[in-house]
């Protein structure tokens, strides 16, 4: 009997240490850089859990700009609870190209778009053509 | 009247089933000067300073005049209320219902302006009866994510210099 609980004690540890590896946070500070010098910064929480990838992005005060999904089935990224000055057709065109990109960690390449990585994790993704920039620079413990 | 506290910020995002905390201070020097400083994870500071308000963050410093922007306007308004507790009667911007609570009171306030609805569901404030003061603060959103702000060490009608809130 007592071995019998050892024993299952010891499987839903290891399943624990199992589901708590394969799950990663990636914590960055974004800031957006926009043509004629507009600009907007916030947090992007990244959740990698085997080949699921979720981000949420939302301002320093926790407002929510959007969230968004990537499938490893068919590579694409799908937008969810985008604010309303975002939730246009062409602006989520925008992001799901460039969020893809960056889901990738810089592995997936699309036209017009540059991936650089830095020593200290920092990425900075550029949209050539329509000259938007982001900065991401990790910061660590902002979830618990 | 002047107050000052720190305050624990936490963004509960459901589809990452995690929580974003964040940690600062607050300043509140009577009329219109306010600071809101994020210390960690990240650096950031909002500061209005009558008529002008700073953004800075690690990369950048943004000053906005506040009569430009009507969204800055509502942001610096809906602050300054809350703090002072104007919200409450501020019937023009929000549709307010009380609740008696175990330990303390609540105000549930609605938003009835366009651009204020596109960011918040409701605002919900936690008020302390004895000592009548917002202790908790809980922003609603549409989708449901709530983002909650805790006030801590509160310090009252205390000298602050008024370098704190300077915009540059």
């Amino acid at each position: 009997m007592m071995r019998s609980l050892h024993i299952i004690s010891l499987l839903f540890f290891f399943l624990w240490t199992a589901s708590a590896v394969a799950q990663e946070f990636r914590q960055y500070v974004i800031d957006i850089d926009f043509p004629h010098g507009k600009h907007v910064s916030g947090i992007c929480i990244i959740r990698m859990d085997g080949t699921e990838r979720t981000m949420s992005v939302v301002n320093e005060f926790g407002i929510k700009a959007y969230d968004a999904i990537y499938s490893s089935v068919d590579g694409k990224v799908r937008l969810y609870n985008v604010i309303g000055f975002l939730n246009k057709r062409y602006i989520h065109r925008v992001i799901t190209k460039d969020m893809a990109v960056l889901f990738s960690f810089g592995s997936k390449t699309l036209k017009g778009r540059t991936f650089l990585s830095g020593d200290d994790c920092s990425i900075v993704l550029n949209n050539i053509r329509l000259k938007i920039i982001y900065h991401l620079k990790p910061i660590e413990h902002a979830v618990e | 009247m002047s107050l000052q506290c720190d305050f624990k910020q936490i963004k509960r995002l459901s589809l990452l089933k995690t929580a974003l905390v964040s940690r600062g201070r607050m300043f509140y020097k009577g009329g219109r000067l306010l600071r809101w400083e994020y210390l960690s994870p990240y650096a950031y500071t909002f500061v209005l300073n009558k008529d002008k308000v700073m953004l800075k963050s690690s990369q950048k410093t943004d000053v906005v005049d506040v009569k430009s922007s009507r969204t800055f306007q509502q942001i610096a308004r809906i602050m300054m209320n809350s703090i002072t507790g104007k919200c409450l009667t501020d019937t023009k911007y929000f549709k307010v219902t009380m609740y008696t609570l175990k330990k303390n009171w609540m105000a549930k306030l609605v938003p009835q302006q366009k651009d204020l609805q596109q960011f918040f569901d409701s605002i919900r404030l936690h008020i302390d009866p004895v000592q009548q003061m917002v202790t908790s603060v809980e922003l609603v959103e549409k989708s449901g994510d709530i983002t909650t702000i805790e006030m801590m060490n509160v310090k009252r009608n205390i000298s602050i210099d008024d370098a704190v809130f300077n915009v540059k």
